[in-house]
């Protein structure tokens, strides 16, 4: 009875067959399962793995006290449980990662898988999941370390898998057998089907040690090789048979292990069979396919290139006579394979070339073949562009690369790029993918599509991103939004990354000026060009420290209403307005309109800030909320006085100004401003002793120190008044503000010499210099000839009478503290006189005290350092400029001046070389470059940046 | 008044040398100021043609034209440094070099003697001292002869 029941009759079609008992094996699995409650423990936990209850697992686990090596082995039922799951949604890595904790975790779990059935559904799906696709590449491509890397564990692993259901299936069929007492016994079923799984395992053992010949280096491990596909032909050949009904398989599949073991004789003589249909049952058209196939590939790795070219040319022609002309996909399919075997065989010609320039061009084919390939058939292109890859030299010239090749390095990258953190990265394959993605880009006009240069772009700064060059990465997201704005798709990402970037770089304790740019490059194209609001105050504010004010005014009102920032962003948008209407040169009709909108929009603001105010709680509150309405009033009362010139509306507006200023920060500079508004106001009216009571009855409230503070907050504003007019070059404004200053610099002068408060009388001298510094200003601001020169000669004399011995003790008294030197003269008054005669004409004088001042160091470098920010240094600018100027005037009229003015071209080149278009600074740049061009016109500074000549 | 006193620079400091930095480089540190002091008290000596005629009162010859140090400026840029000599903004020491070179030789060609140009490196409170060593060794390599130091700032 036994040996009937040991007639087999097979339904196996390799490993088709294999895969298809995997859904039922799930079935049974699923029926066979009699409830947890009736299991031992190790069988709750086996079936809680099998189930895919990892909670449930992981309680038990604990409560049961598991060992680690035990939970290991369950665990990895489990994977095998998850990778099996028609349900499951696993990602490419999160399979892997099953596939790995498989193969990790096999030898302690399969003690515990004890059902047969359940571990060839296993088996299964680890072989349609983890090895096909790889084994399918290792054929049609060829030897590749990597992916034979991969695989050998795997295929290991299933062997091992079905070797054990090999062993439990034998096992069940012989307990079975044994309690078999009469044919009819429903036994019998069971028997058979234990029986039948028994030999698929050994079958599909033998089929798949194909797969681990393959994973097996070919050249390090051709031995092993052998020794595997000896073994497996050997077990085979229990199949070769036409009982098995699987004789075509078992032939193709010896033909394939002699592949693998170099024995191409054998390997062609058992595709022939299939091919000549000597075998039974007749092949089917796959089968056939396969063997001709393959007898080619014998062909190509044998070397036997012309009988290789000849099988591929009959392979194409059997395609074109037996596959249905309708099939267009099995067509294609073929026509890619026949085109693999075309690379194959260049790959082989190659290799077996006797000069550089055969293999040139053999190489030249088989990169050829890939290209066209990649371009019929897309979806192959992650594997194509591997084996392009290997075909690489690592120096290629970039520049000269197939689009395809280029796009190749690009794809390589990005699964650089995509790694998790914490797995190494190959940074020298990165670098390499931007290179490459900018070349692409770089042939914008030539042809490629745009959606790889669009997206060759956009990976740049990814893969910059990934070798941790953040600021490099953010300036490459806002290029790609700079270059390629109508991608508003790919703009967002970029526009999104470049946002995280430069916030991390900001927060990063090494920001510097780059990143400072980077942020500005990120607001500038996330508001106006992303309409990202919630930017707006942030750029508009960028816009008025950079002088576009109406730019400034135009983003101040997006800021929206409901942002905490909108009431500081409605007085910012009206100090934006009040600076167009003061450096801007408004037309009358913006300014009319400006006029409104500042009136306007001070109400709003008074209006909500006294609403906030009453409302604040904390004390840095109401100090924000007085401090927006007092500079709101002093706004207005700017405006009232210098636009609409309504001297009395000044004074009104700072009416009991003191009192809402107190205690506020920054009280003195705002105190000054308000002084210097109402004293100007005074002055327009006429009412000069009333400007200086008003500036006495300041003063007279305060310290001495306070009130010098005041002062020189009122002279600040006066300079920079003063400055903003010379920017406009208005002249009359100008004038006017200089009159001013030198009218009410005597009373300064004389409210401190006649106070009671010694502190205050300290400061007499600093106050007659800045009175001769007014006198000399107003002086040279004199349009007539003849006054301008009784005016300079009154400020010389202020300066004069600053040198008398009085003068210079009372000097000395204000060097107390500091580190100046008391033996030389005030290097101020030294400079005041020097510029006064100079504008008188008298060179020769002006030069001795430029020429000091500049010997002695009085006067610093070329730059200076203000509120620890380095800026031009323009009174030492101005010296230099006048004793350059002052000996060319001499060598005029004097030619013991010839050599002052040759050591002045010197130095003016000197001046030039080293510091190129920055020499004058800002403010006295110009006169130098009329000085240059006027004595030494043919040194031409663009010249001092091109590289040297060659020696010699 | 609108005068504000410039940075002046200091002959009596150089870097701050307080972060702890191994012995041997501080030694090191201190030779190279000590040679350049040297070397600096000598310019302002012999290379400053002015004669003293009382306290804060020289007179400069007729033909007298001020000479201005070549000023670098050396800034921390992570571990590295960025160095601003003039037009010349460089952030390794090869490249300072070379552009010393230029700018030494387009003196010359410009008829100022390259002995007479002082030069001063002015360094960050927190620059490396490492880096300090390659911008005085580039200055030395391009051919300058005079290398000084400047109270360090920041």
């Amino acid at each position: 009875m036994r040996q009937a029941m040991n007639r087999r009759r097979w339904i196996l079609t390799g490993a088709a067959a294999v895969l298809a008992l995997a859904s039922a094996g799930a079935m049974a699995q699923t029926n066979e399962g009699a409830g947890l409650p009736s299991l031992s423990e190790d069988r709750v936990l086996a079936e809680l793995a099998n189930r895919g209850l990892d909670s449930l697992l992981n309680r038990a686990f604990e409560n049961q006290k598991v060992p680690a090596g035990k939970r290991d082995a369950i665990r990895t039922m489990s994977a095998l449980q998850e990778l099996g799951n028609p349900e499951s949604k696993l990602t490419a890595r999160q399979r892997d990662q099953l596939i790995k904790r498989v193969v990790t975790g096999i030898e302690s779990a399969l003690p515990q898988l004890i059902d047969p059935r359940a571990l060839w559904d296993q088996a299964a799906v680890l072989l349609q999941t983890a090895i096909m696709r790889d084994v399918n590449l290792l054929e049609y491509w060829g030897e590749n370390p990597r992916t034979q890397g991969e695989l050998r564990p795997i295929v290991e692993t299933v062997l091992k898998m079905l070797e054990q259901v090999q062993k439990l299936a034998t096992e069940q069929a012989e307990q079975i057998a044994n309690t078999i007492r009469t044919p009819d016994d429903p036994a019998v079923k069971r028997y058979t089907a234990a029986d039948s799984l028994a030999t698929m395992a050994r079958y599909t053992h033998a089929m798949t040690e194909y797969y681990l010949a393959l994973a097996i280096d070919a050249k390090a491990g051709m031995a092993k090789r052998k020794e595997v596909a000896t073994g497996a032909i050997e077990a085979l050949a229990e199949f070769d048979n036409a009982d098995s009904t699987v004789q075509p398989e078992v032939r193709n599949r010896v033909g394939k292990l002699n592949l693998a073991a170099d024995e191409y004789d054998a390997a062609k003589k058992a595709f022939v069979s299939v091919i000549d249909k000597t075998v039974s049952p007749a092949p089917n058209f796959a089968q056939q396919y396969e063997a001709r196939y393959f007898s080619a590939v014998a062909d190509v790795l044998a070397g036997k290139l012309d009988a290789a070219g000849k099988a591929i040319a009959d392979l194409r022609t059997w395609q074109k006579a037996n596959i249905p002309p309708d099939n267009k996909a099995a067509a294609q399919g073929a026509e890619a394979a026949a085109a693999m075997l075309d690379y194959r065989l260049a790959n082989k010609t190659a290799e077996l070339a006797e000069n550089d320039a055969d293999r040139e061009k053999a190489n030249k084919r088989a990169v050829d073949v890939l290209l066209a390939l990649v371009k019929d058939r897309p979806e192959l292109r992650n594997v194509i562009y591997g084996q392009l890859m290997a075909r690489l030299p690592t120096d290629a010239d970039l520049s000269k690369l197939d689009p395809l090749l280029l796009q190749a390095l690009v794809q390589k990258g990005d699964d650089e790029r995509r790694k998790e953190a914490g797995d190494p990265v190959d940074a020298a394959t990165l670098e390499r993918a931007v290179a490459a993605a900018r070349e692409l880009v770089g042939r914008k006009d030539s042809g490629v599509e745009r959606d790889v240069i669009e997206q060759s772009a956009l990976l740049v700064p990814f893969f910059l991103e990934k070798l941790d060059r953040k600021p490099e990465a953010a300036a490459a997201f806002l290029d790609f939004i700079d270059q390629f704005p109508q991608n508003r798709q790919y703009a967002s990402i970029a526009l999104d990354n470049a946002r995280v970037l430069v916030g991390e770089l900001i927060r990063s304790s090494d920001a510097d000026a780059r990143i400072q740019h980077l942020y500005e490059r990120f607001l500038t194209r996330a508001v106006t060009k992303f309409n990202q609001t919630q930017f707006a105050y942030e750029y508009a504010r960028l816009l008025q420290r950079d002088g576009k004010y109406r730019d400034a005014i135009k983003y101040f009102a997006m800021v929206a209403a409901d942002d905490p920032r909108a009431l500081k962003a409605d007085f910012l948008r009206m100090v934006a307005m009040s600076q167009v209407l003061n450096e801007g040169k408004p037309a009358e009709t913006e300014k009319t309109q400006l006029m409104a909108s500042i009136q306007s929009l001070a109400t709003k603001v008074n209006v909500a800030a006294q609403s906030t105010l009453a409302a604040a709680n904390d004390d840095a509150a109401k100090r924000d909320m007085r401090s927006l309405i007092v500079k709101t009033s002093l706004l207005a009362a700017s405006l009232a006085g210098r636009e609409a010139h309504d001297s009395k509306r000044v004074l009104q507006l700072l009416q009991g100004f003191e009192d809402s200023a107190k205690g506020l920060p920054g009280e003195n500079e705002l105190l000054g401003e308000a002084l210097f508004l109402r004293v100007q106001a005074y002055m327009d009216l006429g009412q000069n002793a009333q400007a200086t009571d008003e500036l006495v009855k300041l003063l007279a409230k305060r310290e001495g120190g306070q009130g010098a503070n005041i002062i020189f907050g009122l002279l600040q504003k006066l300079d920079k008044d003063l400055d903003a007019a010379g920017k406009r070059d208005d002249q009359a404004q100008m004038r006017s503000l200089a009159r001013a200053r030198a009218d009410l610099s005597r009373y300064l002068v004389d409210w401190a010499a006649n106070n009671a408060d010694p502190k205050i009388r300290q400061y007499t001298y600093r106050y007659r210099v800045f009175d001769a510094d007014t006198k000399h200003l107003a002086a040279k601001l004199e349009p007539d000839a003849g006054k301008r020169q009784t005016l300079l000669r009154e400020a010389l004399e202020k300066y004069q009478s600053l040198r008398t011995p009085e003068s210079v003790a009372a000097y000395h008294t204000t060097l107390a503290g500091t580190d100046a030197d008391p033996s030389y003269p005030d290097p101020a008054v030294m400079l005041g006189i020097a510029k006064v005669y100079f504008d008188l004409g008298d060179y020769k004088s002006s030069q001795q005290l430029f020429g000091q001042l500049l010997a002695d160091k009085k006067l610093g470098t070329e730059m200076r350092l203000v509120d620890g920010e380095p800026e031009d240094n323009a009174p030492y600018w101005e010296a230099n400029y006048k004793l350059f100027r002052g000996n060319v005037e001499l060598a005029k009229s004097d030619p013991s001046y010839a050599d002052a003015l040759e050591q002045t071209k010197k130095g003016l080149k000197f001046l030039y070389i080293k510091l190129g278009s920055a020499v004058g600074g800002k403010m006295w740049h110009g006169e130098f470059e009329k000085l240059r061009q006027e004595i030494i016109p043919d040194f031409k500074v663009q010249e001092l940046d091109a590289p040297a000549p060659a020696a010699g | 008044m609108r005068l504000r006193s410039a940075k002046a620079v200091h002959y009596d400091s150089g870097p701050n040398m307080t972060p702890l930095v191994d012995v041997v480089m501080v030694i090191l540190i201190f030779l190279m100021l000590a040679g350049s002091f040297g070397g600096a008290e000598h310019f302002l000596v012999s290379n400053l043609p002015l004669k003293q005629t009382g306290p804060g009162s020289t007179v400069t010859p007729k033909n007298f034209v001020p000479d201005t140090p070549l000023e670098i400026r050396v800034d921390p840029r992570g571990a590295g440094f960025e160095a601003v000599a003039g037009r010349i903004r460089v952030t390794d020491a090869d490249a300072l070099r070379n552009q010393l070179e230029t700018m030494l030789r387009q003196f010359r060609d410009a008829g100022t003697e390259p002995a007479k140009v002082q030069v001063i490196i002015s360094p960050n409170r927190s620059v490396r001292y490492e880096n300090l060593i390659h911008v005085y060794e580039a200055a030395l390599d391009a051919g300058f002869s005079k290398v000084a130091f400047a109270q360090s700032h920041g």
